[in-house]
């Protein structure tokens, strides 16, 4: 027996969800030109349908609260629920785009009966708080097909194998979303029942082998095998200490022990870490938690080891240490270093360690990159992003003008006569559509002490920017 | 504050080299007419316009700068590829924004010292831009050798000063001293580095330097706008924009006080050297007409004199009448004096090679109306016949250009079109441009993108907005809208705020060049010569860089070539008559336009009730609603019914004057006599253009001049909005002369209707003929006349399926589309000896002409036996055969569509080896219910012969309490009805502020719903998507015209689908 479960119209109440719009009309669009993808009841109510131009909807309605849509985003939050559903079956499989099929039969013992099981199923489905149907049937295409053509939200159909055939009957092929409907409904035949009525010998040699397997799995007449969905591997291990260790001191060993079976493992594997947590479990204190944080994905237990002396050097120990715990989330697949041809571009693998042990030591809010922006304000004219990030900036244009590399964060109102005015000037004029709109005239000038640096001149006075 | 400036009088002489209109397309932010204007504010002594490898906008410049006495140069600048890829033979590089906007680009500007040098430049651009495609072009240095530029200055800003040596030796060798150095300040960064590199180069290469500004807008309170410009051209938001923006706004026009701080003065005093050696003016141009159309030895003047009388015994017989012949020789003395020879001999050949390929077509236009044009065969309107008073339209005061367009069978224009080009060459022809501008939408959706506002936000807005509205301005529309905060961000400037200014400076900008519909220039020499001619965006069709307005003020002559359905539709009808009327009796004489009868008064009734469906001109749902009204009795009323239904007239409110007078509801008085003879033929309201501008001069007091501006102003209001200068002398005038300020109100009010959509009497009169023509067809032939309307598609005001529904109301017989007896076209079939219209294959949607061929070809005499032989012999694919059936034309072979589309896909799939193993076991499908066949005909041919839709809902007890539309005229006005059709067209003339007319479609006939505003606004649903419409609302009637004002609205669209369950897309 297998459960249909359909989240009707997920992508919309998935993001719904997360916003204070209970009782606005509300539409998800997407494509080109814009339409509407889809939209929920109260947005209904006021004449929003499918497939409308978005322009239409939002002359339909005023309030109409748009959300754009996102393919990568929807396949995300249905693998969400499939781990969710994962609970409840071991094997659920994934229709995309919103559409699970969890096989029930074998999961039953384990749940004390269907009612307990479906029971369950339902209280979690209503704390996901998404709009849902589902249905009961022996084939996973029925059960996939009876939920996507529930009558009612929220319930789910009964699993009589004679009462899901029938329920089945009376559904037109377009509602089976079978790509022949329209061409079978243009010979008369519009609903299963009618398929089912025709020869089938004469159906094959009219709609192809493909529509009669579709037949026959819905029918159970042939084994439909599918792909099931597989939850993401992450690494946990715990270790046992034999005797309780107060001192950070003792945790070295065991823990080096604990990195390299872990870095046996990754290598093994040819997966890497980005993030590793110690758990360190105490006998009446909360758990003591230390992340670590690799400057990318991590596989090397000495590079482990490294980053996690750092961190152990700034930890204070109120209770004993009773049990170790490695927790890594988040499994990848190593990346190979090779070197690079050309200088440039994302640090390299010392870098990378350097910037890990930097982090790691000073806190990784206080480490920046810096890039240079292409634009003429000297305010805008660089940006602060996560160190290594970004492109190479040798090559923006920016570089190449007489800038100074130290600007000011204020300029400073200046006295003109103490200047002597050298190049210029360079006029600025631009940023009406924002605050940060200037009108200046820059000049390279020298300083009363013979340095070089940059002034400007605007309606307010004369600044001193940066220098040289 | 950065740029303050004085404007004191200044004794330095200066001339701008250097300046971008925004012909430069979304590269500069200032009209022509704005740089000119503001260079002689400025006193300065030239400005040369040199728009980027175009000439597109000096036409505008040189009427500015006529207007405001100042000198203009004509020239052009072209951005080159750095020396590294000039030296590079192998790759020639496409010019494009990249290499303007690089460091390394070279730029060159052209300067044009005399009409000799102007052609070098205009035949640099057309192969710069012939090599490109449309709105791109390519040059090399090679491109640029000085022997090919006798009469021309190069200005050059190398791209590396630093590294300029070798080029500049090159280029000083081939241009000698036309070679100047461009020097530019606009405090650019690394500027001083720059003038120092240009200045050695100049002493070294012994070049000298002269001083330009890189202006792109007039005046520096348009950086916002570049910036928006930069913006759309690059394709970003400002925000992401950086240094793609300019970095401050000296690329304005400046005041000569602050070019003498920037400038040394021996650079300012080379502009002005540099002007004085270029002394071209457009003026210049001369037209000359292409010589081959007169024989060797022949006078043109004789020439057209020989062919007018050998017309004239055509047309009239051995002997003219007097009162023709003495009108011939004061039409061709005036052709003799005003020298317009060329222009009728040059329309005359195309025309007489249209006759020749039986490719019927009709002259337009005030020239066009004369008996010179009868006689040569550009136009069918006897003098004899039609009561038309000729010499209006030739005339020697009014000082315009002759105006004759010629429509041409819609379908075989192209045939014209190769000929002029086969005729005089592609160097000698070309189509005019037409400038795409700007309009509100397409502004406010770019100016919109670069402020980084939604996409859907700004659709939201352009549907929230109402242009014509007239009680509140746009303007006022978007900000109650709430868009001064719209893109609010943390810093609390929205970018919202500034949509409003940008949008309204960047209506009317000119947005790229697009080919005209006809117009013709052919040209005696090189076109190249006169005027760049670049690639149109269809293959093949090649347009000068003029549009029409330029032409004309110029000069120069065009020949609009244009394409009409209408014409298609009367030759194929005449066509259909002749084939008919030869079999049954082969001496029938065939019918042409000149057989058609005039004047019959069975015709005019008819028109007089309305019945116009398919009848040119005349068809729409407001001129049918007109005709009842206006009751057009001979060929002059129905001259006045084509045109008084348009924005002039009514917008001047002279449409129900002029209706009571004719109703002699009012009596028929006129100002003075001098307005008497402008208006008697119209009962002294005035109607047509020409009429408002006589108006203008006989009781305003315009000079023939200032009527003639007038004329202009009015043709190109949209773009420029000229027409409010003219009010204030209008109304002056009138009230001098005496006349009643209401009656120089609505006078004014007319001038502007015609702004929005000209419509002169010289038109009208050749429409009105195509006008009586039609209608006399559809009285005579009505089936002919349908059969060859569904034969000229897409054309008109109406589907095929109201077409073909209007003929079954009048009695017309239309049998089905069937494999077994139709062809391609929809043709004529003899049913008990009357005519009966046997629909073609045409109508079959996803069927195509060539496999619609195929199955011709191969069907048997008798037809095809079966689906199987049908298949084999045709060879036709899935989707044609699914067609066929989809349109029921296999009944014949296969029964009703389910078993054919059944016995089709058995055919299709049958492999031959199990052709034989397979014994097929026969299965008997439900045949579609009437509802569904309904539907599917709508489907695959856009039409139904069975029962209509609603007639069938009526049946099913769907519409209780709904009238039909043939009931409407026993409704007593003011009664409350109930209604519902097939909403068949939606229409919000401009005319009428906030009333949408809604045609709503039943079994029995159309009726006009009218929505008022508000009713609309409350009712949004029902009134936007309805495609079936119930409704409850009130009968209005006046005279015979009936409407139904709408209230409560119900969409009943649902109830179509459940004809069928599985139809959604009805219509």
């Amino acid at each position: 027996m297998l459960l249909g479960l359909q989240f009707v119209d997920l992508s919309l109440h998935h993001r719904a969800r997360g916003q204070q719009l209970a009782g606005q009309p509300i539409a998800l669009f997407g494509g080109h030109p814009l339409k509407v993808l889809q939209c929920n009841d109260e947005a209904a109510q006021q004449g929003v349908a499918v497939g409308q131009k978005l322009a239409t909807a939002t002359a339909l309605c005023d309030a109409l609260v748009l959300l754009q849509g996102d393919d990568g985003e929807d396949r995300a939050t249905l693998e969400t629920l499939a781990e969710w559903a994962y609970g409840f079956s071991a094997q659920v499989h994934l229709v995309a785009p919103d559409t699970l099929v969890l096989e029930v039969s074998s999961m039953l013992r384990l749940f004390d009966g269907l009612d307990n099981w479906l029971a369950q199923l339902k209280a979690d489905l209503i704390r996901h708080g998404l709009p849902w149907r589902g249905a009961l049937a022996q084939t996973p295409l029925a059960a996939q097909c009876l939920a996507q053509n529930g009558t009612a939200l929220a319930q789910i159909a009964p699993a009589d194998p004679a009462l899901s055939q029938a329920a089945l009957h009376p559904l037109s092929l377009a509602q089976l979303q079978r790509p022949e409907a329209a061409r079978l409904a243009s010979m008369g035949i519009q609903t299963l029942a009618q398929l089912m009525a025709l020869p089938r010998s004469e159906l094959g040699r009219r709609s192809g082998a493909d529509l009669l397997l579709w037949l026959q799995r819905l029918l159970g007449e042939r084994p439909d095998p599918r792909g099931y969905f597989q939850p993401p591997k992450h690494y946990r291990r715990k270790l046992v200490l034999l005797e309780e260790i107060e001192h950070l001191q003792g945790l070295r060993f065991p823990l080096k022990r604990l990195f390299a079976e872990l870095g046996d493992l990754l290598r093994r594997r040819q997966l890497a870490l980005p993030q590793l947590d110690i758990l360190l479990h105490h006998r009446h204190r909360p758990t003591t938690v230390v992340s670590l944080r690799g400057a990318g994905n991590e596989h090397r237990s000495e590079a482990w080891m490294a980053l996690c002396q750092l961190k152990l050097e700034r930890l204070v120990l109120f209770e004993p240490v009773m049990e170790l715990e490695l927790v890594g989330e988040r499994l990848q697949p190593q990346q190979v270093h090779s070197e690079r041809l050309f200088a440039g571009g994302a640090p390299d693998g010392q870098a990378q360690d350097l910037l890990a042990q930097l982090a790691a030591r000073l806190g990784e809010e206080r480490i920046h990159g810096l890039q240079a922006v292409g634009e003429h304000r000297p305010e805008y004219a660089s940006r602060v992003v996560a160190p290594g990030q970004g492109q190479d900036s040798r090559q923006s244009v920016i570089t190449t003008l007489q800038r100074p590399c130290w600007l000011l964060t204020q300029p400073q109102p200046v006295s003109r006569t103490d200047y002597q005015l050298l190049r210029g000037p360079e006029r600025i004029e631009s940023g009406w559509w924002q605050a940060g709109a200037i009108a200046r005239d820059y000049f390279q000038a020298q300083c009363p002490q013979g340095r070089l640096c940059w002034l400007f001149h605007s309606s307010d006075g004369w600044f001193l920017h940066g220098w040289f | 504050m950065a740029g303050s400036e004085d404007r004191k009088p200044s004794q330095v002489a200066y001339a701008e080299l250097h300046c971008h209109s925004n012909y430069s397309f979304l590269y500069s932010a200032s009209h022509p007419d704005e740089l000119v204007a503001r260079a002689a504010e400025l006193g300065y002594q030239a400005l040369a316009i040199t728009d980027e490898c175009s000439m597109a906008g000096v036409v505008k410049a040189h009427q500015a700068a006529k207007r405001h006495d100042l000198q203009l140069i004509i020239g052009s600048s072209f951005v080159l590829p750095g020396p590294a890829a000039a030296n590079d033979e192998a790759s020639p590089v496409e010019q494009a924004q990249t290499v303007r906007d690089s460091a390394d680009g070279h730029m060159v500007i052209l300067l044009a010292q005399s009409r000799t040098g102007y052609g070098q430049i205009c035949r640099l651009i057309t192969t710069a831009r012939r090599r490109c495609d449309k709105g791109h072009y390519r040059l090399d240095w090679r491109d640029l050798s000085g022997a090919a530029f006798s009469d021309c200055l190069m200005l050059w800003a190398p791209g590396q000063p630093q590294q300029g040596a070798i080029l500049a030796q090159t280029l000083k060798a081939q241009w000698q001293d036309r070679l100047y150095l461009l020097l530019e300040r606009i405090l650019a960064p690394g500027e001083g580095d720059r003038l120092m590199a240009l200045q050695q180069l100049a002493s070294q290469q012994d070049i000298p330097l002269v001083a330009a500004g890189q202006v792109r807008m007039h005046c520096r309170e348009r950086k916002p706008l570049l910036d928006v410009l930069d913006g759309i051209r690059q394709g970003c938001t400002l925000e992401q924009a950086g240094e793609r923006l300019a970095a401050n706004a000296e690329a304005y026009l400046r005041s000569l006080s602050l070019l003498q701080k920037r400038y040394q003065p021996q650079w300012l005093a080379q502009t002005v050297a540099v002007a004085a050696r270029c002394q071209f003016s457009l003026d210049e141009l001369r037209y000359e007409y292409p010589a081959e159309l007169v024989p060797k030895g022949m006078d043109a003047s004789d020439y057209l004199r020989r062919e007018v009388s050998k017309g004239a015994h055509w047309r009239f017989g051995r002997s003219v009448p007097d009162k023709v012949q003495a009108q011939i020789d004061k039409e061709l003395q005036l052709v003799d004096e005003l020298q317009y020879h060329y222009f009728f001999l040059t329309i005359y050949d195309i025309v007489q090679f249209a006759r020749a390929q039986r490719i019927l077509f009709q002259g337009r236009g005030s020239a066009a109306n004369s008996v010179v044009c009868y006689c040569l065969g550009i136009t069918e309107v006897d003098p004899t016949k039609v009561n038309l008073l000729f010499e209006r339209f030739l005339s020697k005061e009014r000082n315009e250009p002759p105006d004759i367009d010629v429509d041409f069978e819609h379908q075989r224009r192209e045939e014209v079109i190769q000929y002029i080009y086969g005729k005089y060459g592609r160097e000698r022809a070309a189509l005019a441009a037409t400038v795409i501008s700007y309009r509100f939408k397409s502004a406010l959706r770019d100016v919109g993108k670069v402020l980084g506002l939604d996409d859907a936000y700004v659709e939201h807005l352009i549907r929230g907005t109402d242009r014509r509205d007239k009680t509140l301005r746009w303007q006022d529309q978007l900000t109650q809208l709430g868009v001064a905060e719209a893109g609010s961000t943390h810093d609390g400037a929205g970018a919202g705020q500034f949509l409003i200014p940008l949008v309204e400076q960047l209506l009317g900008f000119p947005r790229h060049l697009s080919q005209h519909v006809g117009g013709f220039v052919i040209a005696s020499g090189s076109l190249y010569e006169l005027v760049p001619v670049e690639n149109a965006a269809m293959a093949d069709r090649t347009v000068i860089q003029w549009d029409k307005d330029d032409l004309e003020a110029l000069g120069l002559l065009k020949v609009d070539i244009l394409a009409l359905g209408m014409l298609s539709a009367i030759r194929r009808c005449f066509d259909l008559i002749n084939q008919w009327n030869t079999a049954k009796d082969a001496l029938t004489p065939p019918l042409g336009m000149s057989e058609v009868q005039w004047e019959q008064p069975e015709v005019y009734n008819m028109l007089c009730q309305a019945d116009s469906i398919g009848v040119f001109q005349i068809e729409s749902r407001a001129q049918s609603n007109m005709l009842p009204r206006l009751r057009p009795r001979c060929y002059y009323d129905l001259v006045v019914q084509i045109a008084i239904v348009r924005p002039g007239p009514i917008q001047g409110d002279m449409v129900h004057p002029y209706l009571k007078r004719r109703n002699g509801q009012e009596a028929v008085s006129y100002p003075s006599e001098a307005v008497k003879a402008v208006l008697a033929r119209t009962l002294g309201v005035p109607i047509f253009q020409e009429q408002v501008i006589k108006l203008a001069m006989v009781a305003a007091g315009f000079s023939g001049g200032e009527a003639d501006q007038l004329r202009r102003a009015m043709a190109s209001w949209k773009r420029h909005g000229e027409l409010d200068q003219f009010e204030r002398k209008l109304k002056n005038g009138m009230a001098e002369r005496g006349y009643s300020a209401a009656f120089a109100d609505q006078i004014f009010r007319q001038i502007r209707g015609f702004g929005e959509y000209g419509f002169p009497e010289s038109h009208s009169a050749s429409f009105a003929l195509l006008a009586y023509v039609s209608a006399y067809l559809k009285y005579h032939y009505p089936v002919a006349f349908t059969c060859a309307l569904l034969n000229s598609q897409p054309m008109g005001f109406y589907t095929p399926s109201q077409l073909v529904q209007d003929l079954q109301r009048h009695g017309g017989r239309v049998l089905p589309v069937d494999v077994q007896r139709s062809e391609w076209d929809h043709q004529i079939e003899a049913h008990d000896g009357q005519m009966a219209l046997r629909l073609g294959f045409r109508l079959v949607k996803s069927l195509s002409q060539a496999a619609a061929k195929q199955l011709l070809a191969v069907r048997p005499q008798g037809g095809f036996s079966d689906v199987h032989q049908l298949v084999q012999l045709t060879g036709l694919d899935k989707g044609a055969l699914e067609a066929l059936a989809g349109s029921d034309a296999l009944v014949g072979v296969a029964g009703h569509r389910h078993q054919a589309r059944w016995l089709l896909a058995g055919e299709a799939e049958q492999l031959p080896l199990f052709a034989e193993l397979q014994a097929s076991t026969e299965v008997a499908l439900a045949a579609p219910s009437e509802g569904e066949s309904i539907l599917h005909d709508y489907r695959q041919i856009g039409l139904s012969l069975g029962r209509h839709p609603l007639s069938l809902l009526r049946e099913q007890g769907e519409l209780a309490g709904c009238l039909t539309a043939a009931q409407l005229p026993e409704c007593r006005h003011g009664q409350l009805i109930q209604l519902a059709g097939l909403v068949v067209g939606r229409q919000r003339p401009g005319t009428a502020s906030g009333v949408t007319f809604i045609t709503l479609e039943d079994e029995t006939g159309n009726a006009n719903l009218v929505v008022w505003a508000d009713t609309a606004r409350a009712q949004r649903q029902p009134y936007l998507t309805a495609k079936l419409l119930k409704v409850r609302g009130i009968v209005e009637k006046e005279g015979e015209v009936i409407h139904v004002v709408a209230g409560r609205l119900q969409d009943l669209s649902d109830k179509i689908a459940e004809l069928s369950v599985n139809s959604r897309d009805f219509h």
